[in-house]
């Protein structure tokens, strides 16, 4: 199984959302991961470090095709953002955050890394590899302004080949 | 399938990212492991391995009287080109791994540009991988690589060096889960079979359809002969067969001092 063509951009962020739950370890365990801008979420759970994932972004939608064929494989971007409070930790703290995920998906390992999502239906201990993902590029992370200075947030961009 | 089919997406599997490729290599020369097959050794620091299409010692087209224009292309010789990129700061050290010396301040300290023999020295499999790191693809074997002189640049940043070679063999691509097995041995006088280390070598090719190949499921057997000055071994073209658990002569038994070598897959 390879996520939905004609469901890519939410496949895609579904993915990454399970994959990031699936990590449970410390510090893993201290930190929400949640789907798209986290706004709600950051002020019904004070008191929770935040990992979002934004809705992804097609960068090339020819990177990879081939001739006489229909749809390509696209190239696609991801924001993947962390957001704390000072008394989560701050600065140091979302710091810890971007790395871990810059560690996890720098890694050829995470595409090996197992997770249960539910597309068109459940999949079980599947993979990026088995869901046709593949990690090419992880840079960042760059700070997002907030309207509280006692808030820190930051994110970094995940090219993926889909 | 008509005029107007349009094909769908490429599959997964269908680009080849080199970051998930594993180079791995034995040396012509390795130690006798006898019934023991020869263990490859992995190469880090590699950028990239690449491999040109031949040159031929000779070529032409040639026409007989009488047969108009029709003509048939012959050749001889062929001679393939190729680079080992490696990282800068490790050339010394994949250089020194590939040509089993010990660089040191005690032992060796100078690794020398200059390939003087025309020897072969490496067998080179570069196994490609998808991009979970487990899914093989398939397999580039470079047989028979022979080191070149080398030259050597070094720019303000990152530097790449690059390692050149040759090889007077073909090079090819072996199929997914097949993988290369490399045999030495130290002849026994008069001994006609020598057993392998797995009772099932792969079916290669129809050896009749190609040349430079000599067995179906054989790369190369290679006799040396030490009493003859013989310093890199002869690829033996018949008298000899690989079967489920051994190779066999039938003719040309090796002698004392000899050695054997065997390339083969499963």
């Amino acid at each position: 199984m390879s996520v939905r063509m004609n469901n890519l951009i939410d496949d895609v962020q579904q993915c990454l959302v399970e994959l990031l739950q699936a990590q449970t370890t410390a510090p893993w365990d201290r930190w929400t991961k949640i789907l798209g801008y986290p706004e709600t979420e950051r002020f019904s759970e004070p008191g929770v470090s935040l990992i979002y994932v934004l809705a992804p972004v097609i960068l090339d939608d020819q990177k990879i095709g081939h001739a006489g064929g229909g749809l390509a494989r696209a190239e696609i971007e991801v924001k993947i953002g962390a957001w704390t409070y000072r008394k989560e930790g701050g600065p140091g703290e979302l710091d810890l955050i971007t790395s871990r995920l810059q560690s996890l998906f720098r890694n050829p390992t995470v595409h090996a890394l197992t997770f249960t999502v539910t597309l068109d239906s459940e999949y079980a201990d599947t993979t990026l590899f088995t869901q046709g993902i593949s990690v090419v590029k992880c840079i960042g992370p760059y700070p997002v302004a907030t309207e509280e200075k006692k808030e820190h947030r930051s994110e970094i961009k995940l090219t993926l080949l889909v | 399938m008509s005029l107007t089919s349009i094909l769908g997406a490429p599959a997964k599997n269908a680009y080849l990212m080199g970051r998930f490729t594993l180079h791995r290599f034995v040396r012509c020369e390795a130690t006798a492991g006898d019934a023991t097959a020869i263990s490859w050794q992995n190469m880090s620091n590699v950028v990239s391995i690449d491999i040109d299409e031949p040159t031929w010692d000779f070529e032409a087209d040639i026409y007989h009287a009488g047969g108009g224009n029709e003509k048939r292309h012959i050749r001889s010789g062929p001679r393939w080109n190729g680079i080992i990129t490696v990282l800068g700061g490790k050339v010394g050290d994949t250089l020194r791994l590939l040509q089993n010396v010990t660089w040191d301040d005690s032992t060796q300290a100078v690794l020398s540009p200059r390939m003087d023999k025309d020897d072969p020295e490496i067998i080179i499999e570069s196994v490609c991988r998808d991009h979970d790191n487990g899914t093989h693809l398939f397999t580039r074997v470079i047989q028979d690589a022979i080191l070149d002189d080398m030259g050597d640049a070094l720019g303000l940043d990152y530097a790449d060096k690059q390692i050149p070679f040759h090889t007077y063999h073909e090079w090819f691509l072996l199929a997914t889960s097949a993988e290369m097995v490399y045999h030495v041995w130290s002849a026994t006088p008069s001994t006609a079979t020598y057993t392998i280390s797995n009772s099932t070598p792969l079916s290669l090719l129809t050896a009749t359809s190609h040349d430079d190949w000599a067995f179906d499921n054989m790369v190369f057997c290679k006799v040396k002969d030490n009493s003859a000055s013989d310093s890199i071994g002869k690829r033996v073209t018949a008298g000899v067969s690989l079967t489920a658990a051994s190779l066999v002569f039938t003719t040309g038994t090796p002698a004392a001092t000899d050695q054997v070598y065997c390339l083969f897959a499963k």
